[in-house]
C-alpha cells in the first residue's frame, strides 16, 4: 500500500521524479499538492482502495504526507 | 593561470588590436600591457612585494586598468574603491587591508595615514613584464563590499577564484575575441570590473565610460563602437528606456546582461522591441563568488523571475536550517561550490566562519549565500527573501547597521533604525525611522543632508520619518522592522491623482510607441477593475479612440450589462453588445458543464442554478475544499464535495466564456487596428485569476500592479458611478452569483491586499494579523495558500517554450 500511495504521488504530482520526497515531508508546504490535487488524491483512495473519504476527513493530519495517507487508509480499511 | 595572464596573452596574441577605449583614448593591448609593465617595475621600486595591498581610487579610465594588472604584475593584491568614496571609508580600507600604498588621481585627504601614492601614470620603468610572482592560490584582489557589523569587509580573492569566473561567465556569453564591450559601470563593482578582465581574456575590446549619466552619449557610444556586449542593471535600463531609442540602431549588438535585481517585466518588452534580435541575460551574483547564475535568454519570457540554474564548472544547492541538501521544489539557502568561491573576509574570521563551511570533500569550503532561494521542478531558481537584515538596493548590499551609525552620529538624534521599503525600480529601497533628542529642530531634509555627506550615494536613506518611539524587539533592541502598529491599511494608499496620470502616460506610450495601434478595446463586465481600464484609456487616448465591449451570456447578472452600458455612457466611448451565448451554446460550453455538475448531481438539468464554492475553514492547517452548490427549481439547495473530473470538467468548459471574449475583442482589435486592454488587478495577475488564453490574453495590462483597494481609489479619483465603485468584486462566471472571496480567496479582497501586500514587503504574520484582525494563523495560512497560487500561475503566465 504504501508503494502504491507513494507511486501515486510521484507519477502524478512529481511527474515521475521523486527529487528526495520523504515520506514524512509535508505535500502541502513543498507544493506537491495544491488543492485541486487534494480533490484528485481523494477520488484515487477512494476508488483504489474502496474507501469513503467524508468531509471531516480532509485534514492535513489524514493526507499531508505519504505516511499520513497510509495511516488513514489503514484505519479506514481495518474499520470496514 | 594567473588572472594578469589575461592581458599578457592578448598582447601576445593580439599586439596591435584595440584593447581599451576610454573617451578619445584607444589603446593596443601592447600598449595597455607595457604601461601596466612600467607602473609594475615603479610599484616593485617603491616596496610593492608579493600579497602586499595596493588600493586603486580612480574613476573608470585607462589609469585604473593599468593599476590593476600593474599591481598583479609586481605580486600584489588590488583594491578597487569606489571613486565617490568618503575620506572616512577610504581611511578605514586602507588601514583595514594594511594597504601598501594607494594609487590616484586625486589630493589624499589630511586624516588618511601617510601611504605611498602613485598616480597610475608612472611611465619610467621597463616596457618588459617584470617577471612572475604568484601561484594561483594567491590572493589577487580584495573587494570591499557591505558588512552587518557596518564596516566594510574585505572579500579576499585570488586568482584561481576570478580566473574561475572568468571562464565560466565568457562561456556562457560565448564570447570572442571580435567582442566589444561597453562598460560604463564603476571598476569597484566586481560587475564592472570583470567585464575589463573577461574583455581581456578573450582578446576582445572594452570601451569604458564613467558612468551611464549621459544616457545618449551611452547610446551613442554603443553606435559608434558597434558594440556587441552591453552589461547594465535594471536603473539604467529604465533610462534607457526614457530614451526615443527608435532613432537609434544597433546591428552589432549582440547581448544584454543585467544583475543586481530581478528584470522587472515592464521593462522587458520595451527592451526587446528596442533592441530587437538582442539576447537578454538576467543574472545573480555575490560578490563572494562573482556570480552564482544566469537565465538563459530563452527562459526570460518562460520564468522571467528566475535567476536561472547556475553556471558552468560550479554547483549550487539549497539546504535546509541543518544543512541538509534540499531537492528540487523546495525552498531553503542558496549553497554555491565551486573554485570561484572567495577565500574569506580580509582579518574577520568570524564573518568568515559564518559564510564559508565545510563541503563536500576534506578541507573543501563552500558559501552559504544568506539568500533564501526556491527552486521549480525543472531544477530553476527563484530568489525569495533575505535571512538576514542586508537590504538589496538594486546592485548593492547594504547593512542597517552601516547607516544607523551615520545617523547616530548626528548630534539631534537620540535613536535610528533603518529597514528595507519596496522601491518599484530598484526593488528595496533604504528607510530610516529616528527618535529626535528632546528639543532638537530639525527636518528630514537636514537628516538627509548630514547622511549624504558621510555616505556613498546608494546607502543614503530615500526616506527619513520622525517618531515618538522606535520599535523594540522583545529583548527591548531596536527592531529592523516597522512596529506592529504600523503595518497598516494605509501602507496601500496611493496619490490616487499622481497613479492615474503616469498610467495614463503609459497607456498612451504603450499603445503608440510601442504597440503603434490607434486605440484601445476594453472589455466592460461593469466591475470595477474594468472600468477603470476604460476611464484611464479614455483619459489618455481620448474617448474617440476606446472601444468598449459589453458581453453577456445567459449566466451573466443583469447588472454586469446594466453597469457595463453606464460606464460606456458616462465616460462617452463607443461601445458595442455582442451576445455570446450562441457563440458558446455551439461550442457546447453549457452542455459540457452541465454534463460535469451531472456526474454529482444525476438530476441537473434546466432550472437549476449552481456555483464552485471554496469551503470556508478558519483553522490554521486545513485545506481548501472545493463544493458545489447548487439550487433546484423548486429552490432546495444541495451542497456536494466535488470530484476532481467533475471540477476540471466544469473549469474547463466555462473557460470557453472568457476565450469567446477575448476571441471578440481580437476581432474589434483587428478590424480597427486597436490593441486589447486586459483588466486584472495584482491580486488576479499575481495570483493566476484568469484564463490562460482568455482573460489572461491582452496586448497591455495598465492595472496588474495595483492591489484592489488601489483599483478602488483610482475609480474614487476617475469618478466613476457609485454603483460601479461600491460593488464587491464579483466573478459572474456560474449560474448563482458568488462574490470572488467565495472561489478566489478564502478572505475577503481587502484581506486578501493586506496579505498580499505584507507578504511582498516581509512584513511578519502578526503585523499583517494585527492590520487585518486576524490571527497569526490564518495569516499563515493565507501567506501559504498565495505561495500555491503563485505556483500555479507560473503556467498561466508562460508563453509558449520553442524549441532551439
Amino acid at each position: 500500500m504504501h508503494t502504491t500511495i507513494r507511486q501515486y504521488i510521484v507519477d502524478n504530482f512529481l511527474f515521475g521524479r521523486a527529487n528526495g520526497l520523504s515520506d514524512s515531508e509535508s505535500l502541502l508546504e513543498q507544493g506537491v499538492i495544491d488543492s485541486i490535487g487534494l480533490l484528485e488524491l481523494i477520488g484515487f483512495l477512494q476508488k483504489r482502495f474502496g474507501i469513503r473519504v467524508a468531509d471531516e476527513d480532509i485534514i492535513p493530519a489524514n493526507l499531508d504526507s505519504v505516511d499520513c495517507i497510509r495511516n488513514f487508509v489503514e484505519g479506514k480499511l481495518a474499520c470496514n | 593561470m594567473q588572472l594578469d595572464g589575461f592581458l599578457e596573452s592578448s598582447a601576445r596574441k593580439f599586439p596591435g588590436k584595440t584593447a581599451l577605449v576610454c573617451g578619445d583614448q584607444r589603446l593596443t593591448y601592447l600598449q595597455v600591457e607595457e604601461r601596466a609593465n612600467r607602473l609594475a617595475h615603479a610599484l616593485l621600486t617603491g616596496g610593492v612585494a608579493r600579497g602586499d595591498r595596493v588600493v586603486v581610487w580612480l574613476e573608470n579610465g585607462v589609469e585604473a586598468v593599468v593599476s590593476i594588472f600593474a599591481i598583479l604584475k609586481a605580486g600584489g593584491v588590488f583594491c578597487l574603491v569606489n571613486p565617490g568614496v568618503k575620506p572616512e571609508k577610504l581611511g578605514y580600507i586602507i588601514s583595514n587591508c594594511r594597504a601598501k600604498g594607494l594609487i590616484t588621481g586625486q589630493a589624499v585627504p589630511d586624516s588618511i595615514r601617510q601611504c605611498a601614492v602613485w598616480s597610475g601614470k608612472e611611465d619610467g620603468g621597463s616596457p618588459r613584464p617584470p617577471g612572475n610572482r604568484c601561484i594561483d592560490v594567491d590572493l589577487a584582489a580584495l573587494i570591499y563590499t557591505s558588512g552587518s557589523t557596518g564596516k566594510p569587509k574585505g572579500v579576499m580573492l585570488t586568482h584561481l577564484n576570478m580566473v574561475t569566473a572568468a571562464n565560466s561567465i565568457t562561456t556562457y556569453l560565448e564570447n570572442r575575441a571580435d567582442d566589444v564591450i561597453l562598460n560604463a559601470l564603476p571598476l569597484s563593482f566586481d560587475y564592472g570590473l570583470y567585464q575589463v578582465l573577461m574583455g581581456f581574456l578573450f582578446g576582445g575590446t572594452v570601451v569604458l565610460m564613467k558612468s551611464f549619466a549621459l544616457t545618449y552619449v551611452v547610446l551613442e557610444t554603443l553606435m559608434r563602437e558597434q558594440v556587441t556586449g552591453f552589461p547594465i542593471v535594471p536603473s539604467v535600463a529604465a533610462m534607457l528606456l526614457e530614451m526615443d531609442l527608435a532613432r537609434y540602431r544597433f546591428p552589432a549588438l549582440r547581448y544584454i546582461t543585467s544583475t543586481g535585481a530581478v528584470f522587472p517585466q515592464s521593462h522587458l518588452a520595451r527592451l526587446r522591441a528596442a533592441f530587437p534580435g538582442v539576447r537578454i541575460y538576467s543574472m545573480y551574483g555575490l560578490t563572494e563568488c562573482k556570480r552564482v547564475s544566469y537565465l538563459p535568454p530563452d527562459q526570460l519570457d518562460v520564468r522571467p523571475t528566475s535567476v536561472g540554474r547556475g553556471m558552468p564548472n560550479q554547483e549550487i544547492y539549497l539546504v535546509d536550517e541543518e544543512g541538509r541538501r534540499l531537492a528540487p521544489g523546495r525552498q531553503g539557502q542558496l549553497v554555491v561550490r565551486g573554485s570561484h568561491v572567495m577565500k574569506g573576509y580580509w582579518d574577520s574570521p568570524e564573518e568568515t566562519e559564518a559564510v564559508l563551511k565545510p563541503g563536500p570533500l576534506p578541507d573543501e569550503k563552500v558559501l552559504y549565500s544568506g539568500d533564501v532561494f526556491r527552486t521549480d521542478e525543472e531544477g530553476y531558481f527563484y530568489f525569495v527573501g533575505r535571512g538576514d537584515d542586508m537590504i538589496k538596493v538594486g546592485a548593492h548590499r547594504v547593512y542597517p547597521r552601516e547607516i544607523e551609525d551615520v545617523l547616530h552620529a548626528m548630534p539631534e538624534v537620540a535613536e535610528a533604525v533603518v529597514w528595507p521599503a519596496p522601491d518599484p525600480l530598484l526593488g528595496q529601497s533604504i528607510h530610516a525611522a529616528v527618535r529626535l533628542k528632546e528639543g532638537a529642530r530639525v527636518t528630514p531634509q537636514d537628516v538627509l543632508f548630514f547622511c549624504s555627506k558621510r555616505l556613498e550615494s546608494y546607502l543614503v536613506p530615500k526616506t527619513v520619518e520622525f517618531r515618538e518611539e522606535l520599535p523594540k524587539t522583545a529583548t527591548g533592541k531596536l527592531s529592523r522592522r516597522p512596529s506592529p502598529g504600523s503595518f497598516s491599511r494605509s501602507a496601500l494608499d496611493i496619490d490616487a491623482a499622481a497613479v492615474a496620470r503616469s498610467l495614463e502616460e503609459t497607456i498612451r506610450r504603450q499603445v503608440r510607441d510601442q504597440l503603434r495601434r490607434r486605440g484601445v478595446v476594453v472589455g466592460l463586465s461593469g466591475g470595477v477593475d474594468s472600468s477603470v481600464v476604460a476611464a484611464l484609456a479614455v483619459r489618455s487616448l481620448g474617448k474617440e479612440r476606446v472601444l468598449g465591449l459589453l458581453m453577456p451570456e445567459s449566466d451573466s447578472s443583469p447588472d454586469s450589462l446594466r453597469l457595463g452600458r453606464l460606464v460606456a455612457e458616462q465616460l462617452g466611448v463607443e461601445y458595442r453588445v455582442e451576445d455570446i451565448t450562441p457563440i458558446l451554446t455551439a461550442a457546447g460550453c453549457y452542455s459540457r458543464r452541465d454534463e460535469a455538475v451531472r456526474s454529482l448531481i444525476p438530476e441537473f438539468g434546466p432550472g437549476w442554478l449552481f456555483k464552485i464554492a471554496m469551503q470556508e475553514s478558519p483553522e490554521e492547517d486545513s485545506y481548501v475544499v472545493y463544493n458545489l452548490l447548487a439550487r433546484a427549481p423548486d429552490l432546495t439547495e444541495r451542497q456536494v464535495r466535488l470530484t476532481y473530473e467533475a471540477f476540471q470538467g466544469i473549469v474547463a468548459a466555462t473557460s470557453f466564456k472568457q476565450r469567446t471574449r477575448k476571441m471578440l475583442e481580437y476581432y474589434w482589435a483587428d478590424r480597427m487596428r486597436y490593441a486589447v486592454a486586459g483588466t486584472p488587478n495584482r491580486q488576479e495577475y499575481d495570483q493566476g485569476f484568469f484564463v490562460k488564453n482568455g482573460d489572461g490574453a491582452a496586448d497591455l495590462k495598465p492595472i496588474a500592479r495595483l492591489y484592489k483597494s488601489q483599483v478602488y481609489s483610482l475609480a474614487e479619483h476617475l469618478n466613476l458611478p457609485d454603483e460601479v465603485r461600491l460593488r464587491p468584486p464579483t466573478t459572474d462566471t456560474y449560474p448563482l452569483s458568488q462574490t470572488q472571496g467565495e472561489l478566489f480567496f478564502s478572505v475577503p479582497w481587502d484581506v486578501m491586499d493586506l496579505c498580499l501586500f505584507g507578504k511582498d514587503h516581509g512584513a511578519a504574520a502578526e503585523e499583517v494579523a494585527d492590520a487585518a484582525g486576524m490571527t497569526c494563523a490564518q495569516v499563515r495560512r493565507v501567506f501559504r495558500l498565495i505561495d500555491t497560487q503563485r505556483r500555479a500561475a507560473l503556467y498561466l503566465r508562460a508563453e509558449p517554450l520553442l524549441a532551439e
